[in-house]
């Protein structure tokens, strides 16, 4: 146990002195995310800006009845051309004109999907074509005699009552299982390779194989050093995306905030955790740590170079990326076979914990199963590491 | 005292399979210091990495300080000081941090690290460069800290696989003298070399190895005798032919 715990101490000294990856721990997670999200959250305002004062021209066939334009709602600011210099459907393909409306029994509302402008044209048409519409009806009800209501008995209204918390806990449920599965692969990548095939490359490999440490007290300390520091990478990483989000959440997410600017706690985002809730993800998210740490070295040690680790841990990363995907993805009712997939159960339950589901089975099953093949997977690393063609391949 | 025994040991590679040791036995005693001479490949290193636990032979065995390296490795680890130029040293760390590292490893008292440390850098005078970062060192003072890091648990059989190499004479000079020095102490010493006068200057006893094998065995003066030599050089020139490059 104490050469384990040495050999950590010494990978982690060696980590502290190491100034470019300290700066891409510690600087990098605090000062890239919120300058991510605020150079998303700035150009998003700014295009949402910049559509709300866009002119945009439409074309309205002749079959148009002219009074519809004066239903097209205030600061549309919508520009119906009188002349055209070519086909409306040419000038609608090229993106001239944004929208062409055409008029027979039903109204018709032409537009690209493909072009923003045209897109935000076609939505104000629409609802000017629904007014008018309204209009219409209302009129015909008075020639009747029948008042407005004859049609419309009630009113319908959304209200949507979910905590803020709840409201945020959804939106970063989804996302934050992702971040943190890929996040550790990828810390664990970086510092494992470093610790395993590093050594090789920088020939040190050789001066701890001769020292009194035994292989699977190496492989044991390399392996808590990895698990510690991708930790440190993940969460740093997660904090810093939280946060960040946090900040620009109203310029980023607006329909977001703004369901949660609904209730009653008031406007914004917030996204809180229990303690016992924060100690159970951590306890999720162990086992997997694990498994990236002894996967990597295991790979690590067995590679020749940096180059070819990397090669060789890459689908692997890809198989995680997709296991993040899915959490992302997932159905509106998570089959019960997916709790006894390891990682992918990882994912799952981490997001039953953020969105206040947690459930205690689906809890166990994870951690038994990430657990066990944690404990698989360190062995084969111990295993491999004690055969000397690993360590002398050519 | 080192007892190697009908070393032999074949390499996989790509499917070929290439026999670098072809049964090698030598006997290294307490207070000398046993060369290994050959060309490149002739397979000094692999030798070495056998004896210290680094590599396990294909068949037969050796006997270091009473113990058998394929029945006891971890307690020949205890027992030896390996060098190598594979056996490269941590850059972020300092020579004080390298001799801590290495000296927990073999379950040493800090206050008998610290001891040690002083006793080994005054020695190979690296007493004010203890507490600077390796990376900026030259490969002579980098060599210095890899002595002392193979003897900071006071191995009684040192095991150097071309200490020598690439160093400038006065460097050299420092490690061989420190080799004598330890003959001296009583310690079994084994080195490789392809320098010839490395040996002529240090070894008491030597073998000369080519392709896995052991092809002349002695002292300076029996091999020259044996062979109406004058020279190390015609010896070895004798014996090794095809390998003049070397």
């Amino acid at each position: 146990m104490n050469n384990i715990l040495t050999i950590f101490q010494k990978e982690f000294k060696v980590f502290l002195r190491d100034r470019r990856t300290l700066f891409m721990i510690f600087v990098v997670p605090i000062v890239f995310y919120p300058l991510m999200f605020n150079v998303i959250g700035h150009f998003s305002s700014k295009n949402r800006n910049e559509l709300k004062t866009t002119t945009f021209k439409v074309y309205l066939a002749p079959s148009v009845p002219s009074e519809f334009q004066q239903y097209f709602p205030e600061d549309s600011h919508i520009r119906v051309l009188k002349t055209l210099t070519g086909s409306p459907e040419t000038l609608l393909q090229d993106n001239k004109i944004q929208a062409i409306v055409t008029m027979a029994d039903d109204m018709e509302i032409r537009y690209l999907s493909s072009e923003r402008t045209s897109r935000a044209a076609a939505a104000r048409l629409k609802t000017t074509a629904e007014n008018y519409r309204d209009a219409l009806v209302a009129a015909k009800l008075k020639e009747v005699g029948l008042p407005e209501t004859a049609i419309h008995p009630f009113k319908i209204e959304r209200k949507d009552v979910a905590s803020k918390a709840k409201v945020s806990g959804m939106f970063l449920g989804r996302i934050l299982p992702y971040m943190i599965i890929i996040m550790l692969f990828s810390g664990a990548m970086g510092f494992g390779l470093e610790a395993s095939t590093g050594e090789k490359e920088k020939g040190t490999i050789a001066t701890l194989l001769v020292s009194q440490a035994s292989r699977s007290q190496i492989v044991l300390g390399k392996l808590l050093y990895v698990v510690a520091v991708e930790f440190l990478y993940g969460i740093l990483n997660v904090i810093g995306f939280v946060v960040a989000i946090g900040l620009q959440a109203s310029t980023i997410q607006p329909d977001m905030t703004k369901k949660a600017g609904e209730t009653a706690a008031g406007s914004g985002f917030a996204f809180s955790i229990m303690p016992q809730s924060f100690l159970l993800l951590l306890v999720l998210i162990l086992p997997i740590a694990l498994i990236a740490a002894s996967l990597i070295i295991a790979i690590g040690s067995y590679a020749k170079s940096m180059k070819e680790g990397q090669t060789l841990f890459t689908p692997f990363l890809m198989i995680f990326i997709l296991v993040g995907i899915i959490s992302m993805t997932a159905p509106l009712k998570i089959p019960e076979y997916y709790f006894w997939i390891p990682v992918v159960n990882t994912s799952f339950s981490m997001q039953e914990l953020l969105t206040f589901k947690f459930q205690f089975g689906h809890f166990l099953t994870t951690i038994l199963t990430t657990t066990g093949t944690a404990a698989v997977i360190i062995a084969i690393t111990i295993w491999m590491f004690n055969r000397e063609s690993i360590h002398f391949r050519s | 005292m080192i007892e190697a025994k009908d070393l032999k040991k074949l390499f996989k590679s790509r499917g070929k399979a290439v026999e670098a040791l072809k049964g090698i036995s030598f006997t290294a005693e307490d207070g000398e210091i046993f060369g290994l001479l050959g060309p490149n490949g002739a397979g000094k290193t692999t030798t070495l990495r056998i004896l210290s636990t680094m590599l396990t032979p294909t068949s037969g065995t050796a006997v270091v300080e009473g113990h058998d390296i394929l029945k006891e490795p971890d307690e020949i680890r205890r027992k030896i000081g390996f060098l190598s130029t594979e056996t490269g040293l941590y850059d972020r760390l300092t020579p004080d941090d390298t001799l801590k590292f290495f000296g927990k490893l073999a379950g040493m008292e800090s206050s008998d690290i610290s001891k040690r440390a002083d006793y080994l850098f005054d020695r190979l005078d690296l007493k004010k460069d203890r507490k600077r970062l390796i990376s900026g060192f030259s490969s002579g003072m980098k060599q210095k800290v890899s002595i002392a890091r193979a003897l900071v648990h006071d191995p009684s059989v040192i095991v150097f696989d071309e200490p020598t190499n690439g160093l400038d004479v006065l460097t050299a000079k420092t490690v061989t003298d420190f080799l004598k020095e330890m003959r001296n102490e009583g310690k079994t010493v084994i080195i490789s070399t392809h320098i010839l006068s490395v040996v002529e200057k240090i070894c008491d006893r030597f073998v000369i190895i080519d392709t896995g094998r052991i092809v002349a065995e002695g002292t300076l003066a029996e091999l020259l005798e044996k062979y109406s030599a004058t020279e190390l050089e015609d010896v070895f020139f004798k014996l090794v032919p095809e390998r003049r490059d070397a």
